[in-house]
């Protein structure tokens, strides 16, 4: 029966880079714990990054996959940025090779989305379909990608800018370049009474 | 820790970067004495932080709006099965490693790079030497003209006309005639006559 180690230090969290050693060393737990504390918001960024749910939890289970597969290359003293920063990374690449290989077939879909989703909302959310959450939904699929993705490993992931600057591979200034703009459009987008897929992005 | 604000381009970015809390202390100060000197600069960091403000609110009431792509139990569940697999293969010895790679003498190198091309001189050597053998088996060309070729090369080269014909042919008859035996048994005396009377 597995016992779970508590910590030397108490009063200290553990940190996701200890926990990442833990794992390595063979100690299960320190695996779930690690899944415990990032698995809900990475799987909320897919969800808003790739607007499907089924698959924002193929990409998750992906993610982690290749997580624990290269669990040995990463540095937990590099200075790249934590587990975190590592972990959204991954979630960020296999969500652009989806794309990269589905190119052509997501352009297509992506304006037929666009035009029946206000009319026929899908059954998943059905009863929460109010007004509201279709005007979030489509302010936030109206956002150019380069500038959802700062927003969302943001706000999700939580990460500095030179975090995702890094991770992204664009200077600083363009980083935060394109938070500014994300939030001034999604201002502009909630703002206005009118509904957001009648506007132009 | 260095510095961010020269490299910073706008007030934009060092203000996202201030309100994000991640200038190190020496430009933080900095920022907060220009903030302190301009009411400009401040309406601009409060208008930024309302923006920010919005969008977290926007994605935060998103969230508690729609359902996640999968519960929380179920994603647990499918971690802590990844995490067995994971584990239960990284637990397996590795099957198909040497532990200690046998070691090759040096001179066994060098032997076989002898080797390899004393082999390889010897194919070359054989196949060249036998091209050459099937080159000189082959027999001379032979090309034989009867008379009928020769009396229309002749026509051809001197351009002889139809009334020259017949005593062109005539000599040709005689020359055939005073040809030696064996020269004119292997070669068209015989018919030239005929061909003549043609």
């Amino acid at each position: 029966m597995d016992i779970r180690v508590a910590s030397d230090d108490a009063s200290a969290p553990v940190t996701d880079e200890e926990l990442v050693r833990r794992l390595r060393d063979g100690d299960d737990w320190a695996g779930e714990d690690l899944a415990t504390r990032h698995c809900s918001s990475l799987l909320r960024f897919l969800q808003r990054l790739v607007h499907s749910d089924h698959l924002a939890e193929e990409l998750h289970q992906q993610t982690w996959t290749s997580a624990l597969e290269n669990l040995d290359k990463f540095e937990v003293t590099s200075g790249n940025g934590g587990f975190k920063a590592w972990l959204y990374r991954i979630a960020t690449n296999k969500a652009h090779d989806h794309w990269r290989s589905r190119g052509r077939e997501k352009k297509a879909k992506e304006g037929l989305r666009l035009v029946t989703e206000e009319a026929a909302p899908d059954a998943g959310h059905r009863l929460e379909g109010a007004e509201a959450e279709a005007k979030l939904r489509a302010a936030m699929e109206l956002l150019p990608q380069s500038q959802k993705e700062v927003l969302l490993l943001r706000y999700y992931g939580n990460l500095k800018f030179v975090e995702i600057a890094e991770m992204l591979g664009c200077p600083l200034n363009t980083a935060l370049g394109r938070m500014h703009k994300a939030m001034i459009r999604l201002r502009q987008l909630l703002a206005d009474d009118a509904p957001v897929e009648s506007r132009t992005s | 820790m260095k510095s961010y604000l020269q490299h910073l381009e706008n007030n934009e970015a060092i203000l996202l970067m201030y309100l994000g809390n991640e200038l190190p202390d020496q430009d933080r100060v900095e920022v907060e004495e220009m903030l302190a000197s301009d009411a400009r600069l401040r309406a601009e960091l409060e208008n930024l932080r309302l923006t920010q403000q919005l969008a977290w609110d926007a994605l935060g009431s998103l969230d508690a709006m729609t359902r996640p792509p999968m519960s929380p139990i179920a994603a647990q569940n499918r971690m802590s099965q990844l995490l067995r697999e994971w584990s239960d293969r990284r637990r397996q010895p590795k099957i198909g490693v040497s532990v200690s790679p046998r070691k090759i003498p040096w001179w066994r190198g060098s032997f076989a790079a002898a080797a390899s091309l004393m082999i390889g001189y010897y194919i070359w050597a054989v196949y060249h030497t036998a091209g050459m053998h099937r080159l000189s088996a082959l027999p001379p060309p032979t090309y034989v003209l009867t008379d009928n070729d020769k009396l229309s090369l002749l026509r051809n080269s001197f351009e002889i006309s139809d009334s020259e014909d017949s005593s062109l042919a005539e000599h040709v008859a005689e020359v055939a005639s005073v040809a030696p035996e064996d020269s004119a048994d292997s070669s068209p005396g015989s018919d030239l006559n005929s061909t003549g009377a043609q």
